[in-house]
């Protein structure tokens, strides 16, 4: 009988500490939401990358839509933290003209795969392999997660250093906005 | 019953034990250098100006061997890179106008009282092209606009021995006025 009270409360110690653990976790890192215009559009550098299936990606192909187009790697946090919000705008927008792809900068599609599969929910936008990272040099971008959001004239008009919370209504605004132009 | 208190005890403090281990682990292997927002006890120094907050905290040589050894980098450079005093620093941008900052404009004052410029991105870049390295982030960008909303956390390093401490002279600029600002008594990592 002491035993199985012992147990227990064993149990129920441990659901509470890793609770906790955890809360403490995964407070460290807060996405901003906040997006901001570039002063004046910049005509999008054309690209073509193979994406984690070695399915050829041309950037010019998808003008006429609104692209979300985000640089990362599995080894920077806050790229890590925003992705699956990257995946619920996607499907958020699915039934409009918009696009999103997520290029990582110099990592194997294995290590990117694995990261991938674990998440909720799983990105089924085209993951592109910049494994030199020649398009992020000539999109100048200088750190990780930067993320650019590109007209359907084919122009940079949003550009976001730092992890973003895309699927926040502040940010979809954002889009749909350029979607009426 | 005294065995029951006593056995709850030691296993609440093996969890416990374990838990931050593996929660170590996780940040260790996160090679967290981008940091996170900064939090209570997580920064050592932070400065919040109108729009502009900076924050810094030291990095360990060994997490610095852990990131760079996870870029493929070879060993000696990785050994060059954490002989530095590395800091991972925190710039945020949370007013409403963009605002830039220029990095070689950054000093260091340690105890030689003298003042001294930072080894920034692109010294550090040339090197390892120089080598062959194509890895081109977790150095703070040199020279860039920040527009409101946006925030980065790189490393930024300094020529300083493990374990000393300095301050810290910076600059921004917003709508063409330079601003300045010291952080006081920044420590680097012991080894």
């Amino acid at each position: 009988m002491t035993n199985r009270i012992q147990s227990k409360l064993l149990t129920l110690i441990l659901l509470v500490l890793c609770v906790s653990m955890g809360n403490a976790y995964a407070q460290e890192i807060e996405l901003s939401h906040r997006a901001s215009p570039l002063k004046t559009p910049i005509p999008a550098v054309d690209f073509s990358l193979i994406d984690t299936e070695e399915m050829m990606h041309k950037f010019s192909d998808l003008r006429g839509k609104v692209v979300v187009v985000n640089f990362w790697a599995v080894w920077c946090p806050p790229c890590r933290e925003e992705m699956p919000s990257l995946e619920r705008l996607r499907r958020k927008l699915a039934d409009k003209p918009v696009a999103v792809l997520a290029i990582n900068q110099g990592e194997d599609a294995e290590r990117i795969l694995s990261y991938l599969w674990g998440l909720d929910p799983v990105p089924e936008f085209p993951i592109l392999l910049d494994q030199d990272m020649k398009v992020s040099s000539s999109w100048k971008v200088t750190g990780l997660p930067t993320t650019f959001i590109v007209n359907q004239q084919g122009d940079i008009v949003y550009r976001m250093i730092g992890g973003r919370e895309f699927d926040h209504p502040e940010i979809v605004k954002v889009i749909e906005k350029l979607l009426e132009e | 019953m005294a065995e029951g208190i006593i056995l709850i005890r030691k296993t609440i403090q093996s969890f416990v034990l374990f838990t931050l281990t593996g929660l170590a682990t996780v940040l260790a292997e996160s090679e967290s250098l981008q940091q996170d927002k900064p939090t209570a006890g997580a920064w050592q120094l932070s400065a919040k100006h109108e729009g502009f907050n900076i924050a810094l905290t030291a990095i360990t040589p060994d997490r610095i061997r852990a990131f760079f050894t996870g870029r493929g980098f070879p060993p000696e450079m990785i050994e060059a890179i954490a002989s530095y005093c590395v800091i991972g620093t925190r710039i945020e941008n949370t007013g409403t106008l963009p605002f830039s900052y220029d990095l070689s404009k950054w000093r260091y004052q340690a105890a030689d009282g003298k003042l001294h410029k930072l080894k920034i991105k692109a010294d550090w870049i040339k090197e390892w092209r120089e080598q062959g390295i194509k890895f081109a982030y977790s150095q703070l960008a040199g020279n860039p606009t920040f527009l409101p909303g946006d925030w980065i956390s790189s490393m930024t390093t300094y020529k300083l021995p493990h374990g000393a401490d300095f301050d810290l002279h910076y600059q921004w600029n917003i709508n063409g006025k330079d601003n300045t600002g010291i952080l006081k008594g920044v420590k680097c990592a012991d080894d």
